[in-house]
């Protein structure tokens, strides 16, 4: 399938998910009107697909690590549906179930625990929808991160909620407890899992499946360095892949320059440079798929500095477009290494044929 | 035909009973917030039931006319649709509507019910035996969920206390205990072998003064009709002072016993449940309150009332003892 309009079936099933739950809801409607206790319904299924989604939303960084599936472009989307069905929610049983009786309302919050649980992580959601936006993911840089860590809260509370809610059959609490503990049990092994990655990609070069990434070994400490820097640019061309705001924002540095060594319109050499953030805001805004591959890598570390030099061949829409090598300067912060200057060259012809 | 309310005692002049404009019952809800959303030219393209329950008229069943029908209280009977399949019998499953759905392999007939214990007259007995030479009646009782939600049902039953008169319990009978049937097979909820639902099979009792106190019903019908089966036929009990988990269905033992019984719902959760279970809006679940209500088919809830109402009735076998510890 051509990778645009695999993007858009993507992002169809993506909108379909979301949707789903409001057609259950029509579906069930056309059956008897929601029964003899529509409001208890309409509540349960506003809970259900809250924690459906959040648990979906959840599930987006795992797939991209077990199974490859990148869908990391379509969380805010699921992330933002799972609040919206969290308002419906908390506004159903504070307008219908309750009918704005705040003094009971404030008793069953203070007092009730599976009252209070659900409520905090519906307050919890609230920071998370509103910094959704790409402004503030700028805005906010690497605490945005540290902040939408709060979901992780939130859904626990989430699941105890059901959990402390249902009289006796705990069965469903139970299957949400473990999709929830799986979820966030697979986010604790990144290290072990990179570990386990960079061993595929020294065993497979050693049969030459795969270039070498060629390391200039100074020190044997410095793997894990080297293997996280490359993680850095392997996330850069997933993002771009994915259209991800948030994972661009979050490996450059907000000073960082992009830089190209190029020719101007007469041939002459000329060096250019843009702000990180247009550079972003034109992958967000491309209507193409932009898929750029590349070619062995070398990686030096020195302490909190790091280098990487990589050949490319960009692809756009599937189509061959030009090829170059793009220069990473590496800096690591308190959170980790981010890139803080890119440089690159890009060239239209003689590019080696690498096979699209 | 006329209902007859046995408590005839608690009639209540018309000019108490609560004007219709004061409430809005479901159907209205419905259709005015279909209204609201532009649904008066959705409504009737949705169809099916909900498109029919716009226009449905209060039922009329057997030829009884329970358009007026209303407890004491001057509160309306449910509909019969919704005492139908607004179910709590969990050994059918756990949603409201599983009973409704999954009790169609059920057989209440034919039916025998085992009486045991201290009595003068132990025994296997045919339902019909059980119940031979009563004279059933139509009452009309509040039914109070602990979940609380309750509805206005009108019964028909004999009282318990002519049943259990004729079986000569003994001295040593503090206590009854109901046991409803085990019968996998027919019923899915008891079925489930991966975290099962309760404990099967669901036992329920009564202290010997509740069970002889005249309100306490042994059920055959509803409506003036036979019980369905996930009303819990052929045969249920109705305290109506008592929440909804006491009134045990489809009952095929009857035990009289010293020692108070280890009803299903203590056994699961005993902080939250207890023995007596009697309708009391001062003593909360340790999870929700219990102060007020959903009547099904209003829209606001209601304040519910110490003994479901019943308390005339029922307060003095209560007397001196503290309600918040006998939960």
């Amino acid at each position: 399938m051509h990778p645009k309009t695999r993007a858009r079936v993507l992002s169809a099933l993506i909108w379909g998910v979301c949707l789903a739950p409001l057609l259950w809801l029509v579906v069930r409607f056309r059956e008897d009107g929601l029964g003899a206790n529509p409001i208890e319904e309409f509540t349960h299924w506003g809970g259900s697909s809250t924690l459906i989604l959040l648990l979906l939303t959840l599930a987006v960084t795992p797939l991209r690590r077990w199974a490859g599936w990148n869908l990391v472009r379509y969380r805010r989307r699921l992330g933002l549906a799972a609040f919206f069905y969290g308002l419906t929610h908390f506004m159903t049983y504070l307008a219908l179930d309750q009918f704005f009786a705040f003094e009971y309302v404030l008793e069953d919050i203070a007092e009730r625990p599976y009252i209070t649980a659900g409520f905090a992580a519906f307050v919890l959601l609230i920071p998370l929808a509103v910094t959704s936006t790409r402004g503030w993911i700028r805005r906010l840089g690497r605490r945005w991160q540290r902040l939408h860590r709060i979901v992780y809260l939130a859904a626990g509370l989430g699941v105890l909620h059901y959990f402390w809610k249902v009289k006796a059959d705990t069965l469903w609490p139970i299957v949400a407890a473990v999709v929830l503990a799986v979820l966030l049990a697979s986010r604790l092994k990144p290290k072990a899992a990179r570990r386990g990655k960079s061993l595929i990609i020294l065993v497979a070069s050693a049969w030459g499946l795969t270039p070498s990434p060629m390391v200039a070994q100074s020190d044997p400490g410095a793997e894990a360095d080297q293997q996280a820097i490359l993680q850095v640019v392997d996330d850069l061309f997933d993002a771009m892949r994915a259209r991800d705001g948030e994972t661009l924002e979050r490996i450059f540095h907000p000073d960082t320059r992009l830089i190209t060594a190029g020719t101007n319109a007469d041939g002459v050499p000329e060096v250019t440079e843009i702000p990180i953030s247009r550079f972003i805001s034109s992958v967000l805004a491309s209507s193409s798929y932009l898929d750029e591959r590349i070619y062995n890598p070398v990686v030096q570390v020195n302490n909190n500095l790091g280098t990487v030099w990589v050949e490319y061949d960009f692809f756009a829409d599937g189509e061959f477009s030009h090829c170059g090598a793009d220069a990473f300067m590496m800096g690591r912060s308190a959170d980790g290494w981010q890139i803080v200057q890119i440089a690159h060259t890009m060239v239209r012809e003689g590019c080696p044929e690498r096979g699209g | 035909m006329l209902i007859r309310v046995k408590n005839a005692g608690l009639d209540i002049p018309s000019s108490e009973i609560t004007p219709e404009g004061t409430y809005l019952n479901r159907r209205k809800f419905i259709a005015a917030a279909g209204a609201i959303a532009g649904g008066h030219l959705v409504a009737p393209a949705l169809g099916g039931n909900a498109g029919k329950a716009f226009a449905r008229s209060r039922e009329e069943l057997n030829g009884q006319d329970f358009s007026d029908a209303r407890d004491e209280l001057g509160a309306e009977v449910n509909d019969y649709e919704d005492i139908t399949t607004y179910n709590n019998f969990y050994e059918f499953g756990v949603d409201k509507r599983d009973p409704s759905r999954n009790s169609g392999d059920f057989k209440p007939e034919p039916w025998t019910v085992e009486v045991n214990g201290h009595c003068a007259k132990p025994g296997t007995y045919a339902l019909e035996d059980l119940l031979a030479g009563h004279t059933e009646e139509d009452r009309i009782y509040r039914l109070r969920c602990v979940e609380a939600w309750s509805m206005v049902i009108p019964w028909r039953g004999i009282p318990l206390a002519d049943v259990i008169s004729r079986l000569e319990p003994t001295g040593s009978a503090n206590y009854v205990q109901f046991k409803t049937i085990i019968r996998p097979e027919e019923m899915p909820g008891q079925r489930r072998r991966v975290i099962p639902i309760l404990p099967w099979p669901y036992l329920e009792g009564l202290r010997m003064d509740e069970a002889m106190n005249p309100l306490t019903l042994l059920v055959t019908g509803l409506y003036g009709r036979s019980l369905l089966n996930q009303n819990g036929a052929p045969l249920r009990l109705m305290a109506p002072w008592k929440y909804g988990f006491k009134n045990v269905k489809s009952i095929v033992e009857i035990s009289f016993v010293e020692d108070m019984p280890r009803n299903t719902w203590h056994v699961q959760t005993p902080h939250e449940y207890g023995f007596y279970a009697n309708v009391n809006p001062e003593v909360d679940h340790p999870r929700w309150s219990q102060a007020r209500e959903r009547r099904i088919g209003k829209l606001l809830r209601q304040p519910t009332l110490m003994f479901n109402g019943y308390g005339d009735q029922v307060e003095h076998m209560y007397a001196g003892m503290d309600l918040a510890r006998w939960y």
